[in-house]
Order: C-alpha cells, then structure tokens, then sequence
C-alpha cells in the first residue's frame, strides 16, 4: 500500500514541501530511497529499521521504496527520517488506521520533521524556524517537530507545532491521540542576558571608548590600531554590551540564519542579542562568505545585525577581505553555486583590530619600532584601499601604563553608555523612517547632503583639516557620516564645527598615509 | 677631440673615479688618448686597458652623446665652466662626468646636505619636514634619495617651493627606491638629480658610499638628523670632514638606536642644530623671517588644553584625567588645536606643543 507524509526541506532561508512517498510491493526485500537524496538520507534506511523496530514495530523484510517529492532537487540531512518511518508505518498499516484498516484523513494534515536515533527517540535538527515560517506562509497547519527544537517554535504563531521525544508519540498524533501543541511566547530583545565585557573593566583608553561609542549609535565600522598588548580585542568584546537592542525582525531573521547553520544556543532556541562573530584569520574564504556545494551561510551571515570581529586583520587572506566589500555596502551575499543560487541577508558592522607593522610598536613611545619602511609599507598594503574606504572610524589604542591599571577610578559602565547610544538611534530611527536605511553609517549620497549640510564654522574647520593634516577626499564623506552621528550623541539637530572636529580625530590612517 | 668627449669617454669606460683621476694625475685626458697604444700598454693593468680601450672609439662617443639626448639625460664634465666649482676640488675625487636632469643652476646658490637614517622616527621626520622647510629659503637642500630622513628633507624643500639636489647610488635610469620614484620625478621637474654613473648602471652596496662624498662636496655644510651607530649618513659626515665642510647634527635621544651616531658627532665637535636658524646664523645668514603668528580665538577648552600641555607632553587619558572635561569635549578641544598647528602628536598618542 502506499502511503504519502508531507514534510519540509531548505533552500537557502526558505522552505518548501517535500512529499514522503513510501510504498510496499512485491519483490526481493529491500529498501530505496530515490528522489536525489544525499549521503545523510541513503543512511537513514538503517537508522528507520532499527527505530522502526525497537519502538516495538513490526519490520518484516519487504521490498520497499521511498520517493522524496518533488525529485528534481538534491535533498540533504537527516530530518526526513521521521516522515519516512512514519510512511512506513502506515503503508504497513501499523499506524493511521481505523480499526477497519482504513486510512485515517489526519495523516495529510501533519508535516512530520525529525531525525531518528537507533532507539526511536526524535533527535535534534537544523534550520527548524525557517522552515516554520515558510510552513506557515505556505497554509501548513500542524507541524511535527523534535522535542529538541521546542523552544524555536515558541516564536512562531498562528501554526500548531507538535513536539515529540519518540517515534511512539508521533505515531500516537496521527492515531488522532494528538497532546497539545507548543504554547507561543513573545521575542524579547536580551531575554537572556548580554555575555560581553563591561567597559568600567577597560582602564584609561577613554579616546577609543568614547569611537567604540559613536560606532555603536552610528553603525559605523571601525578599525583598531595599536602595539600589542593594548588591549584592542577586549575593547571589541565591550560592544555587544553597548549596541542597541534588537528589534523583533530582526530577532527573526538572524535566528533564522542560526538556525539553519545549527549555531542556535539549544537552551534557548532564539538570537535576541546581537550576536558577536569572531572567525580566526586562517577561516577560508567559504567559511567567511558561505557556500559549499549546498550553499551554507558563512560567517558574515552569522553576524547579520550584529558584530564581525577580524582581529589582526592583515593576517586574514587577502582574497578572503576583498569579498568582504560588496556585503559591506549592500548586507546582502548572493552565494550562487552549480546547484542552487542563495541569497543570505549580511548587514554586520565591520570590527577589525590590527598592529601599526609587523613588530607591532611603530610609533610607540616606549618601544622602539624594528620594521623596515617597505616591510611596513607591505603590512599595510596587505589591507586593499577599497576596504578601508569602507571603515569610517580609525582609532589608535596605546598600551596602558600600570598606574591606569592599576588605578581605583571606576570608569563609565556599559549600561549608561548603552542608554546615550539607544538615544542616538533613536534619533536616526525617526530621521530614516520609511527608507531601508537604519543607521547614519548607511546614509546614501543624497541623505548626507540633506542631513550632513555644515555650519560656515564646520565647513571652516574641515577646510582647514583638509590643509593641514593632509586627508584624502574619501575621508570627506566619512567624516561627514561619523560628525552626524557624534551631533545625535549630542542630541543636536544640526552639524556644527565642534562635532566635525572630533570626527576628525578619528581618522588616523588618512594621516598616516601622507 | 674635444676634452669634454675625452672625459665623457673615461666615464663611459666604467672605471671607478678614484682610479680615473690617480691616472690623471700621471696623465692628461689627451695624452692618454693620443698615447694609448704605446704609452697606455705599459701603464695600464690589463683590465684597465681593456675597460679603456674597449670605449675608445670616436662613433662610440658620438653615439653616447646621441644616446644621451635622445633620453633627456644631459651631462658635464670637469672641462666644462658650469661643473659645479665645489666639486672640483681634489679631496672630493671629482668624477669625469656629471650625468643630470634638472636645473644644474640650483648647485650655484649655497647648499646644504640634509641626510639621516632611512629608519626614521617621529622626532626625525618632524624635524625633517620643518627644519628643511625652513632651511629650505635660504639653501639648495642636497640629499640622498633615500626612504627616511633623505625622502622627508627632499618633500620638505619642494614643498615650500625650494631648491633640492638628489645624488643618486645609481644611474638616472635606474633611481631607488623604488617607493620614491614619484619623488625623483618631481626633483627632476623642479630640482635636479644628479649621478657620477651613465645611467643604465644599477645601484650596489658600493656605489652608495661612494656618492656620498658628492653630497658633502656639493655643500657648505652637512646636517646629520638622525644617525644609527652604523650608518651611511656618518660617512657622509666623514668625507665633509675631510673635504673641510662644516658638520652639523641634531641630538637625539640618548636611549634610541637610531641617535647613537648623531650624538658620537656632537661629542666629537660636530656644531648642534636644534632649529633651521642654528644653521643659517652660523652661515652670518639671515634667518628667513617668520610668518607673523597668527592671532586665533580660542575658548576655554582649548586654553585649557594648552595650558596642560605647556607642562610637559601628555597622552590622551592623561590629559582626559586632569582636564576635567568630557572626552568628547577634549576630543574637539584636541583636534581643533592640532588642525590650527598649535599641538601636534608627538609619538603615537602622546600630545605637545608645536613651537
């Protein structure tokens, strides 16, 4: 007899139905999956079988044939061990029949996701939320989910989900002995607590703690420059504690994101703080940018609406920063491979951490730098002009003396300069409603000359930084950008001279290039 | 034959100057054409005949000539009037030929040679850009081409509109580093740069030190800014003492690799230079006047600033604890002061007074 159970595969961020078709016919036992399935799936026959028999089932060896619908698209994993065992349990007539052996209607209403262990408990599997929301905009009404992913299904309304812990229980819901599906929650940004450092922790440094805070409410990427030892990648680890909170979608979308790659935090089930990547400089280039034959998420998608740390930037492949530059401009990558063409979403605000040369203390007053002009003049050509072009804030991080160490003075914390940041933005949130910009850092050409127009005193003042400290004409822009967002800081409608200034301050590697 | 072709031979035959003109010495240019067959045979060892006789050909010489013009590259000799008359003297091993592009009248004002380690410091390059911009107004400045202080001191004097000379290790067609090719075309436009070699002739650890006895010769005075212990630049000062020019040298700190050799100089009597007019009252010069400070409204913030800062050098968090602002106060106050000059960054994050 044949038997069909819906169930649901990934393309991308977006799911589509895939039909179980499992049928019983005369022949020499065997068992077949068709239907492009890949490694994960062939294997699924001994993990069905076994599952299937130790729920305490019957698996009488017979010819058996699966068919994954539609058979034009390769399918990957394992989440279709469910549906195929739950296929053969009806096509073997062991469930979802009536007492007359008749088939029960409430077979086609589930869709059944889930992978089996040997001993027929329903295991944990990946990209659970997306395929939920594609279920619910495709009209599905009850899904099946493992008891493991509850608590991604929390989120997701106006969908019945079903969490089970064993191939019995969902043998039991299609008996129409259904228990009651997953109560819904509401997203809270920070639900769980921001895990970052503090920056009353930070001694001294108030130069870049006070960069690290305009690119916060600004959205701006930022660079830092300094000898080791100076703490550079602890200034880092302090911006998720200052970053503004999530909103819900974008909550949604970067759980998605997680949840396909299986990076989600189990205990959880959700993104609601701005997640922090920090890929190792010997990450690849695929690893950086997503792809692979079926064309995963990369390390840039991890980081949509949040933070992605490059620390040492110049010792990251050349190749690998290059790509890094149409995501920064659009937040979007197209990974497009021979199989299937994606589009991930990868707004991330660029954090990136490098020495002045490659002994670290050009320009240090304690150390003495031991680099070559050309080994120097090599380290930073190692970092394309094009991407640099993309950094508004540069900022020099000096080594701490031991009396700042040392010293009892408790800095500024976190949450209040988390309160000034959450202002800042606000601002910005009512200045570009109704576009797709969010942040001053994204401004287009037009919205700078609308929102950026100086004061003669501020028009003065760049005119003479321009003379005297020998800034480049891409600095122009950016100065402008970053001025915007210390004048929101300031909570002042216009851009005057005292905030082009301090803008000025941070752009270091201009300088350093005359 | 002209002398100045004869000379132009000896040039093109490679030889090294010294041993050039210990042969001139015995013979004159003409003589020594004339006579070679005989004479030149028993005088000459074999590879120093061959070099010669190998050049000694009239079509050659013309051809040279030809060679020359064609690529813009003009040249002097020891016969002509307008080779530089400090050159001329013998303690400087006066090469046959001068290889130039530029402007060869820049050597007749006085000169001064500007040179230093090629791994500069924030100190050398600050006095580098803003002593020589200076000096610049009353001296040709003469350096070395090199990265480093030679690079600065050549930018300095273009910069203000000043004449510079740049000696090359190398010939004119092959001009090093390669990081300051646009450098020497602009001293070639504006300046002049100058080589004892024909010009394909690439640079070797030899032809460095060689030249450096041009750039003392070619000046009064010779200021060393910063000098490692081992370094080029105390060879130069080495031939200016020898040549009977003036030494200069600006002290550095005691505790730096790179000052060792500048400070060696002032204990052994070198005349210290702390500022361009050092330089020029020394040389009875006037010193080039000063623009008339300008005058400049500045608020409170930013007297304040200065007025931390006139007590020594401060860093960022330094002068953020005992300002008593907010650092984005400081930060404008900072930034405002260092885009009107009055403070600069001394070494990375560490703030001073500009005089």
């Amino acid at each position: 007899m044949l038997a069909r159970i819906n169930s649901y595969a990934l393309n991308g961020l977006e799911g589509y139905g895939v039909g179980v078709e499992v049928d019983i016919h005369a022949g020499l036992p065997g068992f077949d999956v068709v239907g492009l399935p890949d490694t994960a799936i062939k294997e699924s026959r001994e993990r069905v079988r076994s599952a299937v028999k130790n729920s305490g089932f019957d698996f009488t060896p017979r010819k058996i044939t699966v068919n994954l619908a539609p058979a034009y698209t390769k399918k990957e994993g394992p989440i279709f061990d469910l549906a195929i065992a739950i296929g053969l349990l009806a096509s073997t007539e062991q469930a979802g029949v009536d007492e007359h052996r008749k088939p029960l209607p409430t077979i086609g209403e589930y869709v059944f996701l889930g992978e089996l262990s040997l001993s027929g408990a329903v295991t944990r599997i990946n990209g659970v939320m997306p395929m939920l929301i594609s279920a619910r905009e495709h009209g599905v009404k009850k899904i099946v989910i493992p008891y493991a992913n509850a608590c991604e299904a929390m989120y997701i309304r106006g969908v019945e989900v079903y969490a089970v812990k064993t191939l019995r229980d969902a043998v039991k819901i299609i008996n129409g002995d259904a228990p009651a599906p997953i109560k819904t929650c509401d997203v809270l940004p920070n639900a769980y607590g921001v895990v970052a450092e503090d920056l009353k922790y930070v001694k001294g440094q108030y130069s870049a703690k006070r960069a690290l805070e305009i690119a916060a409410a600004g959205g701006h990427n930022i660079i830092t420059i300094g000898s080791p030892g100076g703490g550079k990648t602890m200034l880092a680890k302090c911006l998720p504690g200052i970053l503004p909170d999530m909103t819900e979608s974008e909550i949604l979308e970067t759980t998605k994101i997680h949840s396909v790659a299986g990076i989600l935090d189990e205990r959880y089930g959700i993104v609601t703080e701005r997640p922090f990547r920090s890929p190792h400089h010997t990450t690849s280039r695929i690893a950086l940018t997503g792809g692979g034959s079926s064309a995963r998420p990369g390390e840039i998608s991890y980081a949509h609406n949040g933070v992605l740390f490059l620390d040492e930037l110049p010792e990251y492949p050349r190749n690998a920063l290059e790509i890094l530059r149409q995501p920064l401009e659009d937040g979007v990558i197209t990974v497009s491979r021979a199989a299937r063409t994606v589009e991930y979403p990868a707004n991330f605000m660029l954090v990136a951490s490098m020495n002045p040369c490659p002994c670290g203390f050009y320009g240090s007053a304690t150390h003495e730098c031991t680099c070559t002009p050309s080994q120097r003049g090599k380290y930073m050509s190692r970092i394309s002009g094009p991407l640099l072009d993309r950094i508004d804030l540069h900022i020099e991080v000096d080594e701490v003396n031991y009396g700042d160490l040392t010293s009892d003075v408790e800095a500024e914390s976190s949450a209040d300069v988390k309160a000034r940041v959450d202002a800042a933005r606000k601002l910005q949130t009512a200045r570009y409603a109704g576009t797709p910009v969010h942040s001053n850092a994204k401004m287009t050409s037009e919205m700078i000359k609308t929102h950026c127009s100086l004061d003669p005193a501020g028009e003065k003042i760049m005119q003479s930084a321009f003379d005297k400290l020998g800034m480049s004409a891409r600095a122009y822009t950016r100065i402008l950008k970053v001025a915007r967002t210390i004048a929101d800081l300031d909570g002042s409608a216009s851009v005057g001279a005292k905030h082009v200034a301090e803008a000025v301050m941070y752009r270091s590697l201009d300088k350093a290039v005359k | 034959m002209l002398l100045s072709d004869l000379y132009l031979w000896l040039s093109q035959s490679r030889l090294r100057t010294s041993k050039i003109n210990r042969l001139l010495d015995k013979l004159s240019p003409q003589r020594l054409w004339d006579g070679f067959a005989d004479e030149g045979r028993y005088l000459l060892d074999e590879k120093t005949f061959n070099a010669l006789k190998r050049t000694r050909n009239v079509d050659y010489i013309e051809n040279v000539k030809r060679y020359l013009e064609a690529n813009h590259i003009r040249y002097v000799t020891r016969a002509d009037p307008v080779y530089p008359t400090a050159l001329a003297q013998s303690e400087v091993d006066p090469p046959p030929v001068l290889y130039y592009r530029g402007d060869l009248d820049v050597t007749r004002n006085p000169c001064l040679a500007v040179v230093g380690t090629r791994r500069a410091s924030q100190y050398g390059k600050y006095f580098a850009q803003n002593a020589v911009s200076e000096l610049a107004r009353s001296f040709t400045i003469v350096s070395g081409l090199a990265t480093g202080i030679d690079g600065y001191a050549h930018t300095a004097a273009l910069s203000v509109g000043g004449d510079t000379v740049a000696v090359l290790g190398s010939g004119l067609f092959n001009p090093t580093p390669v990081s300051n090719l646009g450098l020497f075309d602009d001293i070639c436009r504006k300046g002049l740069a100058v080589s004892e070699y024909p010009p394909d002739v690439h640079a070797t650890e030899y032809t460095f030190p060689e030249r450096n006895r041009i750039i003392s010769g070619l000046c009064k005075g010779v200021l060393i800014v910063e000098a490692a212990e081992r370094s080029g630049s105390l060879i130069t000062a080495r031939c200016a003492l020898e040549q009977g020019r003036d030494v200069f040298a600006v002290p550095g700190d005691i505790d730096k690799q790179r000052s060792v050799g500048a400070n060696n100089l002032l204990k052994q009597g070198a005349i210290p230079v702390t500022c361009a007019a050092d330089v020029t009252e020394f040389y009875g010069m006037r010193p080039p006047e000063k623009r008339a400070p300008q005058t400049l409204a500045l608020d409170f913030a930013q007297e304040q600033v200065l007025a931390l800062l006139k007590d020594g050098d401060k860093s960022f968090d330094g002068l953020a604890e005992t300002c008593g602002m907010t650092v984005s106060e400081l930060n404008t106050a900072l930034s405002t002061l260092m885009i009107y000059g009055l403070v600069r960054e001394r070494s990375k994050n560490l703030y001073c007074i500009s005089k």
